[in-house]
């Protein structure tokens, strides 16, 4: 034996020399305090949830910078006045002037009229930029625009309805000085037919006619109580709150991220992806939405997802059956007599075959999201950022288990999927128009990204999904 | 070592940082065999060189973000063993041999042994070593660090270091001795 140098015996025996470990020992002693090893968060790069937030911040930037459109030049300084603040004074004013109209007379129409309804609309007529001041070191842009208000009086009776116009103001006239209105009226005398043959027909049975007289109004309106110039406020009103419920449902393209947990399992997991192709996704839902005037909305809601992948796969399959006893064959002895022979017979029987199933993965979420929306008048556009809740994931179908046999998802005693995969990121982007003042259609082109797997610690694969897709969908507004 | 080979250790690597328990136990089992080597290299007694190897396995994952696949994960994991086994040991026998004895191995004749030792026998005699001759012993001739490194690490002077490689070595000869038809110097 030839003798070596006790350095060479530590460097080259001990160095790569592994002692036997009790692993099951060994990992029951340590486990709670790994278990309890705060890791490094998942550093996977989620390009949904900061595409989200960025358009959620983005959002919120731009409305702070709106907020300032309500900082105005009043001509000496610059005003700063919430929404709130002017769609007050601007009620004020215009109920002022119209509480001071004269009163219809009702001798003049020679009907009984019962109901009065009284409408107010304004419109701003021009938006033209002015020019800018400085104020404070500050560029001051403001803008001067021309304001028509006008108030429609509206009565009835129980076959007459009186329309009225009544006030037409411009900013001009206010800062001339010379508030000058003019009324117009206009009458419909309408009756229910009592013949049987077109009940509850009703039709005109006089003629329109207009009465226009001009009232000077300038001892009706102060000019402290209308408008003055610069005003910005878009008078489409909103409530504080809005709420409101919807339903909704689309279609979705699912990615799947399959990827081996411990580095053993690379041939299984090339098995599966082999065998099953993601399809596609459909979902449902119902939701419940409070928007703020300002347009942050809270929305939340209960959804059905269903997610669908086809699973192929071919083989072959061998049978064999055994006769005991079997007539195996016969025999002729010397003396010419046939002797059958029985003995025991194997068939062997090898069938190849097909497999084709549609792998069902469903769950019930409650979705909940923050979203921005942005628009006057019937359209608007927003974005929405939250997390989706997962309460129950159900699977069904089949797929290939580690030692490539064929296996029912559904079956009680499969440990593959987990009931429920907890959280999941959520972005979206959504068009709303108005029908009326009540219904409402949406279209939302959305992203969800699951960080969990789908299936439990001991399954060797870990399976993520990120889906994309479109909803359509009512919404009813209170 | 192939790229299947380190592409699997990463994606294992990978998994145990995004928390995956069955990741978890698979680099234990993975890698304690190898570690309690080190461990039992460095301690007294069997008890204490598992008592490090718990202690190691849980720095290694407290620390698992902080690895960079630049060099072998082997490698890294080995010097946490090490620094863990140090700690245990505490560092302050090592200043009980102050006096710098200035001579060179080179000095002493080398021994010679027979190749066909088992580890388990080398590692049960080393463990009987003092503990500072068998700390030097095992960083300078496994681990490969220098004199000067040992000194900086165990805070005494590359003298000390030198004659506690001597003494070591001597003692450690003397204990494979003991084993009949083994050893021969």
């Amino acid at each position: 034996m030839k003798p070596r140098k006790i350095e060479d015996i530590l460097k080259e025996d001990l160095k790569d020399y592994a002692s036997e470990v009790d692993i099951k020992k060994l990992w029951s002693d340590i486990e709670q305090e790994v278990e309890a090893v705060d890791m490094k968060p998942d550093s996977d790069f989620n390009p949904l949830i900061i595409l989200g937030l960025s358009l959620f911040f983005c959002a919120i930037l731009f409305s702070l910078w709106r907020q300032n459109e309500n900082q105005f030049f009043d001509g000496n300084q610059v005003v700063t006045k919430t929404a709130h603040q002017i769609e007050t004074e601007r009620i004020l004013k215009t109920e002022s002037a119209v509480n001071k109209m004269p009163t219809i007379s009702d001798d003049d129409e020679k009907v009984n009229l019962e109901k009065r309804e009284t409408l107010v609309t304004s419109h701003i007529l021009n938006r033209e930029e002015k020019g800018t001041k400085e104020v404070n070191n500050l560029n001051i842009a403001y803008q001067e625009r021309d304001i028509e208000y006008s108030t429609q009086i509206n009565s009835f009776s129980e076959n007459v309805k009186r329309n009225d116009t009544a006030i037409a103001v411009t900013d001009e006239d206010i800062n001339s000085n010379n508030f000058r209105g003019e009324t117009k009226g206009s009458t419909e005398i309408i009756r229910e037919e009592t013949s049987p043959f077109i009940f509850n027909e009703i039709q005109p049975l006089e003629a329109n006619f207009v009465d226009s007289t001009m009232l000077k109004i300038e001892n009706l309106l102060k000019a402290d109580l209308l408008a003055k110039q610069n005003e910005n406020e878009d008078y489409r009103r909103k409530p504080d709150f809005q709420f409101s419920i919807g339903a909704y449902g689309g279609a979705s393209l699912a990615l799947r991220d399959l990827s081996d947990k411990t580095g053993d399992a690379i041939e299984y997991l090339q098995m599966r992806d082999d065998t099953e192709t993601t399809l596609e996704t459909l979902q449902t839902g119902l939701k419940a939405a409070v928007e703020h005037k300002s347009g942050v909305t809270l929305q939340t809601g209960l959804q059905i997802m269903q997610l669908t992948e086809r699973f192929e796969f071919s083989g072959s399959r061998i049978r064999r059956d055994t006769i005991e006893d079997g007539l195996f064959g016969y025999l002729i002895n010397p003396n010419g007599d046939t002797i059958p022979v029985y003995d025991q017979i194997i068939n062997t029987e090898e069938a190849s075959f097909e497999k084709r199933v549609f792998n069902r993965y469903r769950f019930l979420d409650i979705p909940v999201s923050v979203a921005y929306f942005l628009g006057d008048g019937d359209w608007s556009v927003g974005v929405q950022a939250g997390v989706v809740v997962n309460l129950a994931l159900r699977t069904k179908g089949e797929m290939l288990n580690e030692s490539e046999e064929i296996k029912d998802l559904s079956a009680s005693d499969t440990d593959f999927f987990k009931s429920s995969v907890g959280l999941s990121y959520r972005g979206a982007l959504s068009g709303r128009y108005l029908i009326n003042d009540n219904l409402q259609v949406e279209a939302t082109v959305h992203g969800r990204y699951f960080p969990n797997s789908f299936t439990t610690d001991i399954y060797s694969l870990s399976q993520k999904y990120t889906v994309f897709g479109v909803n359509v969908g009512v919404n009813y507004l209170f | 070592m192939n790229l299947h080979f380190l592409t699997k250790q990463q994606t294992l690597i990978d998994n145990c940082l995004k928390g995956d328990k069955r990741s978890r136990y698979r680099l234990v089992e993975l890698y304690s065999g190898l570690l309690l080597t080190t461990c039992r290299r460095y301690a007294r007694d069997e008890a204490m060189a598992y008592d490090m190897l718990q202690e190691t396995l849980i720095l290694i994952f407290k620390n698992l973000h902080q690895y960079r696949p630049i060099g072998p994960f082997e490698g890294w994991i080995r010097r946490i063993a090490i620094n863990c086994s140090l700690q245990w040991i505490g560092k302050t026998y090592y200043k009980r041999e102050q006096s710098v004895v200035d001579f060179y191995e080179k000095d002493t004749p080398e021994p010679l042994v027979f190749s066909h030792l088992g580890q388990e026998e080398i590692i049960r005699c080393i463990q009987k070593l003092p503990d500072g001759y068998r700390t030097v012993l095992n960083l300078y001739i496994v681990e490969g660090y220098s004199h000067k490194e040992i000194g900086e690490l165990l805070n005494i002077s590359v003298g000390t270091s030198r004659s506690q490689l001597l003494r070591a070595k001597k003692s450690l000869i003397a204990l494979l001795e003991d084993k009949p038809n083994k050893i021969a110097v």
